[in-house]
């Protein structure tokens, strides 16, 4: 579904933000894209939706060129951008002059999703506060059916019940030819729902696993004693004890805390990612 | 790649309504702006009894500030990083954005100054009978005047569509400026250029000979009235707009967010 190839970019006057990044992404899968501020999570989502263009490098998404803006690639790939733009009009006569560029637009589900939200299309959208008009272009963003929703930091300015809905909407929303990608910081508000994590930082994909390849090869285990934590790749102080990241030699499962997984990731960048290397077979004398 | 992908009759429908949406309460400001103003006026001109040139002068003046002001603020939607994430995602083309933005600030704004200007001239003309038994004469849209200011505003403000894209904030101010600044440049440049080739018509550094016309050899004058000058209306007329136009498209086909 995206394929990027020896990506680089770099703002004006600015180092180089991306060098050589690889990455792709199959159909079916929700993202997840974790990143300290300033790793470029914002810039690779742009990059991907072609409203900037990479320097040196390819981008293939859903088979087309994203800078080449053709009209069919932008109404497969809808983006619910951090801080949203919506004109002076009410929601109604929004969906009635965006709805007809995407072709797949489904009123009835817009209409339900909304209702969801706990809105109504008479509102008006410039008196919105952000949450409710971030509510608003989710559920146009799913309506669309288009084939890659990408949302950044989508879950800022949602109440808790929101955020819950959310996760549902999403959850019941994703189907094999269709794709998310979830730019957060709110880890704990998409945990059971991404699945790859990828993690950008120092300008490359630092980690690109699966939810089923992190715990089993990693094990998440909360202790009292700080001792009890010897041998751990990452350990970290909770309120409940010490929380330790550590490689699963002997195939137990645990929870995955995709909040330690990151510093995890982030801080033994080494050992990570010698556990996630592909082991070579061992052939028999 | 299909030609489609780059121009639909149906998406151009869509992209227009959606401008034509978003400008109409620009419209509608200048409109009451200019009605305001030139209501005021018309009333000064109808207490002195003098209608002379009334028209000529302020539907010209109305409709070529008032145009140059819209199709500078043409592509606000550029100016904020939100509303530009927004304007580049709509599933359009860049070309059918671009022509969308130029019917509204090209003939569709000619088409409506005109029914404008014409509707508050009959009211005008009713209110001016009623206080001061007082008429204006009928407006004439397509006078030899009127016709060549369309004409001029046509060309013109291309280059002002040009600078709406290129400029953020203040996009008409910038585009006069920076006009003003290429002038100033093409004067100096044309003048050292005229000073050099020629420089028997001078006395001095600046000034030309009173005697020019006699030196002037008659194959020059015959050059600049019969071939440089048809060539440099032909350039305005029908090489300015179609120049800006295409820088326009490939720099709203540019723009990045």
């Amino acid at each position: 579904m995206i394929r990027i190839q020896n990506l680089s970019y770099h703002y004006k006057k600015d180092r180089s933000l991306f060098r050589d990044l690889d990455f792709e992404l199959a159909p079916g899968t929700i993202c997840g894209l974790l990143g300290k501020n300033g790793a470029g999570k914002t810039t690779l989502l742009k990059l991907i939706n072609g409203l900037l263009f990479p320097q040196v490098g390819d981008i293939d998404v859903l088979g087309f060129k994203p800078s080449d803006r053709l009209p069919a690639f932008r109404s497969e790939c809808y983006l619910v951008p951090e801080d949203i733009y919506l004109p002076k009009m009410r929601i109604r006569t929004y969906v009635k002059l965006y709805a007809p560029f995407y072709p797949r637009f489904d009123h009835s589900q817009f209409a339900r999703f909304i209702s969801d939200f706990g809105l109504t299309d008479d509102r008006y959208l410039h008196r919105l506060s952000q949450g409710q008009k971030k509510k608003v272009i989710l559920s146009f963003g799913l309506a669309t059916n288009s084939r890659l929703l990408i949302m950044d930091e989508p879950t800022n300015g949602l109440d808790i019940p929101s955020k819950s809905q959310f996760r549902r909407l999403l959850s019941a929303a994703i189907t094999d030819e269709r794709s998310f990608i979830i730019s957060t910081h709110q880890v704990r508000d998409v945990s059971n729902l991404i699945d790859p994590i990828i993690i950008l930082d120092g300008g490359q994909v630092l980690f690109n696993e699966s939810i089923e390849s992190v715990t089993d090869k990693l094990h998440f285990s909360l202790h009292f004693r700080e001792g009890d934590t010897d041998g751990a790749l990452y350990t970290e102080r909770t309120p409940g004890g010490y929380m330790a990241v550590s490689e699963n030699q002997h195939g137990e499962y645990s929870e995955l805390d995709l909040e330690v997984l990151f510093n995890a990731v982030i801080s033994n960048q080494s050992s990570i990612r010698n556990i996630f290397q592909p082991k070579p077979l061992k052939h028999e004398a | 790649m299909k030609l489609d992908q780059y121009f639909n009759l149906t998406r151009l429908m869509y992209v227009l309504r959606l401008d034509v949406l978003a400008n109409y309460r620009k419209i509608l400001f200048f409109g009451s702006g200019a009605t305001l103003f030139l209501g005021f006026l018309g009333t000064l001109y109808a207490m002195e009894r003098d209608s002379f040139d009334f028209h000529d002068m302020w539907f010209g003046l109305v409709f070529l500030i008032g145009g140059t002001l819209f199709t500078g603020a043409s592509f606000a939607e550029l100016n904020d990083e939100r509303a530009r994430t927004q304007y580049l995602n709509l599933p359009a083309s860049s070309l059918e954005k671009f022509i969308s933005k130029w019917l509204i600030t090209a003939p569709i704004f000619v088409i409506v100054a005109i029914l404008f200007y014409w509707l508050f001239t009959v009211l005008l003309a009713a209110f001016t009978n009623y206080w001061f038994d007082f008429s204006f004469p009928a407006f004439q849209p397509f006078n030899t005047l009127n016709w060549l200011l369309i004409r001029i505003y046509l060309v013109g403000q291309t280059v002002f569509l040009v600078g709406a894209i290129y400029f953020r904030g203040f996009d008409a101010a910038k585009t006069v400026l920076l006009l003003v600044l290429v002038g100033m440049l093409l004067w100096l440049v044309g003048g050292a250029t005229f000073r050099i080739a020629f420089w028997e018509v001078f006395d001095g550094l600046v000034s030309i000979r009173p005697d020019v016309m006699n030196v002037m050899n008659d194959d020059y004058k015959d050059f600049i009235t019969n071939d440089v000058w048809p060539l440099l209306q032909k350039i305005f007329w029908f090489g300015v707009a179609p120049l800006f136009l295409v820088v326009g498209y490939f720099k709203i086909k540019e723009t990045e967010v």
